[in-house]
């Protein structure tokens, strides 16, 4: 591997692929040794293969969804087990009463986004977090356009009626 | 400054699947501005926590610690360019002649079987003070070798002419330690021939 292309486009990208590995295993502890694993594995990929590789950030992403998976799978992690280590940001200026909703809705959203189905979770979250392109999910998760496309509809129609199922049934 | 039906417009792409990563990005800034419009004030908080999950990052220092690149390994290189210094010298110091032998080579070539007037001069002195042995004589004899290689003549002459003058020398050096070697042998016997006789005479006068 050579280090230019590790060091400019691999290594900037490790926090996203540590969000995906987290966002698969829902350990944070798992989510860490994955990105060790495929940091390391794409370091030591020989140059003939990674020749072709166009786009490292979709090659490392499906390495990394990969490697999550198998370690979901040998270890029997809940895949719906709430996320441990998300950064909660609280926002200055607002009130105690008002944070403490915010976070009350934030760790609510955040569960609807978990009990989605995986392929619905998975685009959702490397669309609007990660801000792939829809080839780039079509790569990382190694499914069609089309599913990229009906996942992602599915996903926030679902999202969208529970939040106003929500907003409804505190009224 | 956002326009609230541009906002419902792209909101309404967004929940379709249809807005580009732009226009995505125009909704999030506007969710996370203070304009939000009490309408759509109740979809802000989806948009916090894409903010927040992108905010996580990778902590584990020691993982990338141990990714580094590789140094180039010198050693071996270095080594092998010692080695090959090393033969290329010893090579050429062997393949270099002797310049006097060079000499006497060209020389036997060109008149195998004569050797020089001054050689075989200074040959007979050395016979007639020592016995030269055998190294003596090695270096005193012109030696055959299976090659030669044009050397102007007058530098033959002038190499010829100081290892004859080399040569002699040397053998004027060793006949004149044997020369002498012998003077002090024969002194010495003559003294112990004194202490003799000395001896003798204590012996006879006593008996």
């Amino acid at each position: 591997m050579n280090w230019t292309i590790f060091h400019e486009q691999v290594f900037p990208i490790r926090h996203k692929l540590y969000r995906f590995a987290l966002r698969i295993t829902g350990s944070v502890h798992e989510a860490e040794d994955v990105v060790q694993e495929v940091l390391e594995k794409v370091w030591k990929t020989a140059p003939d293969q990674t020749e072709n590789v166009q786009n490292w950030e979709a090659w490392c992403m499906t390495l990394t969804r990969n490697r999550s998976l198998d370690k979901t799978r040998s270890q029997a992690l809940r895949r719906t087990a709430p996320l441990e280590g998300l950064n909660e940001r609280k926002s200055d200026n607002i009130s105690p009463a008002d944070a403490a909703e915010s976070q009350d809705l934030s760790a609510s959203i955040k569960k609807m986004m978990q009990e989605l189905p995986e392929k619905q979770r998975l685009v959702m979250y490397l669309r609007d977090i990660e801000e792939l392109s829809y080839e780039e999910i079509t790569e990382a998760l190694g499914i069609s356009l089309d599913q990229v496309k009906i996942n992602l509809h599915r996903a926030r129609k679902t999202i969208r009626e529970r939040m106003l199922g929500r907003e409804r049934g505190e009224k | 400054m956002f326009q609230l039906k541009h906002i419902e417009a792209l909101l309404e792409k967004y929940w379709e699947g249809d807005t580009s990563i732009d226009e995505e990005r125009l909704l999030k800034a506007y969710f996370a501005s203070n304009e939000v419009d009490d309408s759509l004030r109740q979809f802000a908080p989806l948009f916090q926590v894409f903010r927040e999950e992108q905010a996580v990052q990778f902590q584990q220092k020691t993982a990338i610690a141990a990714i580094k690149p590789q140094q180039y390994n010198w050693k071996p290189w270095a080594v092998a360019a010692s080695l090959a210094l090393l033969l290329t010298a010893g090579w050429w110091w062997v393949a270099q002649p002797d310049p006097t032998t060079d000499t006497y080579a060209v020389q036997s070539t060109e008149n195998p079987a004569s050797t020089t007037q001054e050689q075989q001069q200074a040959i007979s002195e050395a016979s007639q003070t020592v016995t030269p042995s055998a190294p003596v004589l090695a270096a005193a004899l012109p030696r055959k070798k299976s090659y030669s290689r044009p050397i102007a003549k007058n530098r033959l002459n002038e190499e010829e002419e100081q290892a004859i003058a080399e040569i002699k020398a040397a053998l004027a050096l060793v006949s004149s330690k044997i020369n002498k070697g012998r003077r002090e042998a024969a002194k010495g016997a003559s003294h112990l021939d004194n202490v003799d006789r000395v001896f003798k005479k204590k012996k006879d006068s006593e008996g």
